[in-house]
């Protein structure tokens, strides 16, 4: 393990080093993934640009139109504490609580969480139902674009060489939507064998809205699309519960591992999306 | 590639120390191979077992997982930190008293980790004490022996009311 370490006194310096040093480079926040993967030898970078503690960028803030605004130093800690996320993207707090363990969500950050990318972690899968964009900066200017398209493959996103990940923004949910993230583990803090965000929107007894997650299924978190448009203006049934649960299943392309099969990652899909759409149908009532 | 050592200043168990590095060097190495601070433990030097839990900030922290050179201003707090004047920390007393090791190899880290937690709820239910230990792996597996010795520890500084 090699490298030099640069500390950014400011964004602007940050993007200008990774500018300067190309694909030798890499951002370190809390570093809590970042150094396992350069002690595992997967990532060989010749200097390490550290964020530090940005002024403004470990900030969380509401949106005037009812959503929330990560900086992307949020720590995780920050964001189970936070009133705020609390009450306008629950979703993320139950996804946050779930990764790794105390001093992991001490350090770890939400922005350096969906840089990692990793197949099975929490908080990718509830953004996603949360339709978060994410905000980007280089020297070449800023892109703001949705969470989805940003998340392209196992590790990968399509964060160019010299950009960075400056913050995540929640937009308000549907009025009278509730979500809720399910996760399957072995043992509490292990990544996802399959992980399970569901947003429903219920109206007189027909759903209006349904966003459903898959994580852990494939090479990125993803909506289940086709699952979705079944729930859609239909009254939520066991039967129908049961249709788009099983389509998911169907939608979900899930490697085997050390930790599950596919053919069991599939079966358990089936088995999480159905308790995900319940437990989000008993939140709706309440 | 050739990196060169940097002199940093880190505040360890209320000192200033310096110490020369390189920037690739984890907290974890400079508390064991510069300063001699051994309480924190080389384990799996994937910051899944905890045993090289340090506080930084009164928070836990697996030193395996922080590059020194980051750490800054934020006060570290080994194992070797927590007794005042020759007498140990009450949490220390618990822990003897309730039998809360076996091996001790996790012990620095479910001690630190044990600190924390009352630092900030000075009165947590025994649910709470678990979660707090979620990064710490006792492969003895003497998990209830140690969440007696936090829960009497818990006792302890309330009877002498200050657990910082």
């Amino acid at each position: 393990m090699r490298f030099e370490l640069q500390q950014a006194g400011s964004i602007e310096e940050a993007v200008s080093l990774l500018s300067k040093h190309g694909e030798d480079a890499r951002v370190i926040a809390g570093g809590q993934s970042l150094l396992l993967m350069i002690r595992a030898g997967l990532v060989r970078p010749c200097v390490l640009v550290s964020l530090g503690s940005l002024e403004g960028l470990e900030r969380i803030e509401t949106t005037s139109e009812g959503g929330v605004h990560l900086g992307t130093l949020t720590t995780h800690r920050q964001i189970l504490q936070s009133e705020v996320v609390n009450e306008r993207a629950a979703v993320l707090v139950q996804a946050v609580g779930q990764i790794g363990s105390t001093p992991v969500r001490n350090f770890g950050t939400i922005g350096g969480n969906v840089c990692h990318n990793e197949m099975g972690s929490d908080p990718p899968s509830a953004l996603l139902a949360l339709d978060a964009k994410v905000e980007c900066l280089s020297i070449r200017g800023r892109r703001k674009m949705p969470l989805d398209a940003f998340l392209t493959g196992y590790f990968e996103t399509c964060l160019e060489p010299d950009e960075i990940l400056t913050g995540i923004e929640i937009p308000a949910l549907p009025q009278g939507s509730r979500a809720v993230y399910l996760k399957h583990a072995i043992r509490a803090g292990d990544l996802a064998i399959v992980g399970v965000a569901a947003l429903l929107e219920v109206r007189d007894g027909f759903c209006q809205e349904a966003r459903l997650v898959l994580g852990g299924v494939g090479p990125v978190s993803f909506r289940a699309l086709e699952a979705e448009k079944l729930l859609r203006q239909q009254p939520l049934t066991d039967d129908l519960i049961d249709a788009a649960a099983a389509a998911a299943a169907a939608m979900s392309d899930p490697l085997s591992d050390a930790h599950a099969s596919a053919d069991y990652r599939r079966k358990m899909v089936r088995v999480f999306v159905r308790r995900a759409i319940h437990e989000a149908m008993r939140e709706a009532k309440r | 590639m050739k990196t060169m050592k940097r002199v940093v200043r880190l505040w360890v168990n209320g000192d200033e120390v310096e110490v020369a590095i390189e920037p690739s060097a984890l907290l974890l190495d400079v508390l064991r191979d510069s300063l001699g601070l051994t309480g924190a433990r080389r384990g799996c030097e994937s910051s899944y077992c905890g045993a090289c839990t340090v506080l930084v900030d009164g928070r836990t922290a697996h030193s395996c997982a922080l590059l020194a050179a980051l750490v800054g201003e934020r006060k570290i707090i080994t194992v070797e930190g927590l007794a005042r004047n020759g007498q140990l920390d009450p949490l220390q007393e618990s822990f003897i008293e309730y039998n809360g090791f076996q091996c001790g190899y996790c012990t620095p880290g479910m001690i630190l980790a044990a600190k924390s937690l009352l630092l900030e709820n000075p009165n947590p239910t025994e649910a709470e004490v678990r979660r707090a230990i979620d990064g710490n792996l006792c492969r003895c597996t003497g998990y209830q022996k140690i969440v007696q010795s936090i829960l009497d520890g818990a006792k302890k500084y309330a009877q002498t009311n200050a657990p910082g």
